[in-house]
């Protein structure tokens, strides 16, 4: 049994040549899991930025790993400087490739061994690989990719979207057309009055957001796959129980990188670092 | 004399051409739902009887195309109907986008009505004004700068396919609760709707319209799905295959939606297999009188036709819209571009002032009647005045 301290794993991954190489412009493809922004502060309170963090099946393969990006510049530029520090700035994650059933009438087969309706959605954590597992059914999963196919649609578009330097995108609710509004990340990750992650596409209980308040180091988000149904899942897993695939580090200077779950192969190349595990949970 | 005779002749041609040239054209879009009303509102604005017209369709009241002609206050008037959708409508208002199928000029027409075959002589053109079901907040055009606002209430209702009673005898009655999961799962089974175990092998399909109408932005609206969410629907051919629509696409017209309602369900197949499955749509009010003979005295329908439902236990009803109990509705707004010409203000007001007088056919209420309003928009609480 093995511990990871979050420093060695960030060290390792970021040693490691990124087999997901950060683009230059953003481009989106259904089953991509996207990174997404917002603030609670005044500065950018209009603003959505979003940042691609390649396909679902990558990360859960082990092959989105190391840094795929740096969106300090425009994290700066929309939520000020202390963006990283302010404790008004969320950030998540999710992807889907299929909203359409995975059973019944018009079932909609596995792609690379994810049911139709497999989410991949982000839950915080203090340490790589830590968070809780989710708990969701397929009606759950059914309502939360229904409600993302609104946002996916426009991240593949481009509508509304202003692309910048740095390989992120912006939404600008402000001047974005109710489409893309009222399925922004702010809509779709809202907040209760008393300031706390509401519910998130209509059924993730509690938000799927860590909040950015200078967590020393980096802050971290396990990225975890939900499936529908064990039918067609390669890996399988239990249905409706989430499992870490990836942990993404956001570091102060705007660094993005992504630390695979240890067992999906790149244990080799920590372990030859002399960096230990933390075991993962049934 | 002869110079004299010259002169007058060329004043008495100018004054020919003149008055030739200044006959005012209108051009109408938007909400099918509103379009019986909007019809023979057009026809009475431009001077009744006298009115020449013809449409595309089996009656006036049922037709999107129709071109008009008539005068007001002796000034003449032609004017085209091309409804196609609320929110699509706001958008070609907006952006002037030409669209076609609009009826020519060159077709005939008369004071009787004459009905253009499908082969019509039509042409492209922008539209001046919009009939929307919702407010143009809830387009894709919420800033645009039209002018108008609304000029009466549409009810809707939700309908079960035709022949569902046999499947699932009894089932009368769907809540907005059920609507959101049906609608964003695409199916449920039957037994959701009813609570009868029983019902569990039969299917329950969600079917609807487009995204540039107005009737689906009201229905959800007011259901609280969303107006811009996505949604998973399915379409019945006339044979009975049930087949699914691109996601978020759904009918691009009430005719399209009202004859997938009147297929037999007990036709239905998915893959060529036979299947115990209907489709629930949404119609306007007056749509459900056409396809069923809906009594909203007494709430009864035709046996063997599609089956109006009760929305959140109360079924459709003027009384009940007017009393707040059923509140699947939505003001109807008529909207003008930015720029139009006075003579076509002067039909817009012509048109509003004949509007209230067609308030009183089915699925629609004139404001001041209601006993309730609805704040905040489209979807908006219902409370009493």
């Amino acid at each position: 049994m093995k511990l990871i301290s979050k420093h060695f794993a960030l060290a390792a991954a970021s040693l490691a040549f990124a087999a997901h190489t950060a683009s230059a412009a953003f481009t989106f493809t259904d089953g991509d899991v996207v990174l997404g922004f917002q603030t609670r502060g005044t500065t950018g309170s209009n603003i959505n930025v979003f940042f691609n963090l390649g396909s679902g099946v990558d990360l859960r393969d082990g092959n989105t790993f190391g840094t795929l990006g740096n969106i300090g510049t425009t994290l700066t530029a929309n939520y000020g400087a202390n963006w990283y520090t302010s404790g008004d700035v969320y950030f998540g994650a999710i992807g889907n490739l299929s909203s359409q059933s995975p059973t019944g009438f018009f079932a909609q087969p596995p792609v690379n061994g994810d049911p139709a309706r497999t989410l991949y959605v982000s839950r915080p954590t203090t340490t790589v690989g830590g968070s809780q597992p989710y708990s969701y059914n397929a009606n759950d999963l059914g309502f939360a990719t229904n409600s993302y196919t609104g946002q996916e649609a426009f991240l593949i578009s481009g509508d509304s979207l202003t692309m910048q330097a740095d390989g992120s995108t912006i939404l600008n609710r402000t001047t974005a057309r109710p489409q893309e509004d009222n399925n922004s990340w702010s809509f779709w990750n809202p907040f209760t009055p008393q300031g706390n992650q509401d519910v998130a596409y209509t059924a993730l209980n509690g938000g799927i957001q860590n909040v950015l308040n200078g967590a020393p180091g980096s802050t971290l988000i396990d990225i975890q796959r939900i499936i529908p149904t064990t039918t067609g899942a390669n890996p399988t897993q239990p249905a409706g129980a989430g499992r870490t695939v990836s942990t993404i580090a956001l570091s102060p200077d705007g660094s993005i990188v992504a630390i695979p779950e240890p067992s999906t192969g790149i244990l080799a190349l920590v372990a030859g670092l002399g960096i230990v595990l933390r075991r993962r949970r049934a | 004399m002869k110079i004299t005779s010259m002169i007058l002749g060329s004043t008495a041609f100018l004054t020919l051409t003149a008055s030739v040239v200044a006959q005012t054209e209108v051009r109408i879009t938007g909400s099918t739902a509103f379009r019986a009303a909007a019809n023979q509102a057009i026809i009475n604005a431009l001077g009744g009887s006298a009115t020449q017209y013809a449409y595309v369709g089996s009656t006036i009241g049922g037709a999107s195309r129709g071109i008009f002609e008539g005068t007001i206050n002796g000034q003449p008037y032609i004017v085209y109907t091309n409804f196609s959708g609320s929110t699509a409508g706001i958008s070609q208002i907006a952006d002037q986008s030409t669209t076609t199928g609009w009826v020519s000029d060159s077709n005939p027409r008369s004071t009787a009505g004459t009905m253009l075959p499908a082969t019509y002589t039509s042409e492209s053109a922008t539209a001046d004004l919009s009939f929307s079901d919702v407010d143009k907040t809830l387009s894709n055009n919420p800033t645009a700068p039209l002018g108008g606002g609304p000029v009466g209430v549409v009810a809707f209702q939700f309908v079960a396919q035709q022949g569902a009673d046999a499947l699932v005898p009894g089932f009368n009655n769907v809540t907005d609760q059920m609507v959101e999961a049906i609608y964003a799962l695409g199916s449920a089974p039957a037994s959701f709707l009813t609570g009868n175990p029983a019902n569990s092998g039969t299917t329950v399909f969600a079917s609807g319209r487009d995204n540039g109408s107005g009737t689906r932005a009201t229905v959800l609206a007011e259901t609280g799905f969303g107006v811009f969410r996505t949604v998973n629907q399915v379409q019945v051919a006339a044979n009975g295959a049930i087949t699914q629509f691109p996601q978020n696409a759904g009918y691009g017209g009430s005719g399209d939606m009202r004859s997938a309602l009147q297929v037999p369900a007990s036709t239905n197949t998915i893959g060529g297999n036979s299947v115990p499955a209907f489709i629930l749509g949404y119609v306007g009010a007056a749509d459900t009188t056409r396809i069923s003979n809906y009594d909203e005295a007494t709430g009864t329908f035709d046996a063997n036709s599609p089956i109006p439902l009760s929305y959140n236990g109360v079924r459709y009803s003027k009384e009940n819209v007017r009393n707040g109990s059923y509140t699947l509705w939505g003001f109807q707004q008529l909207f003008t571009r930015d720029g139009i010409t006075p003579a076509q203000l002067t039909f817009d007001a012509a048109l509003r002032d004949a509007i209230p007088a067609q308030l009183g056919g089915d699925g629609v209420l004139s404001i001041p009647e209601l006993n309730v309003t609805r704040s905040g928009g489209d979807g908006g609480p219902v409370a009493p005045l």
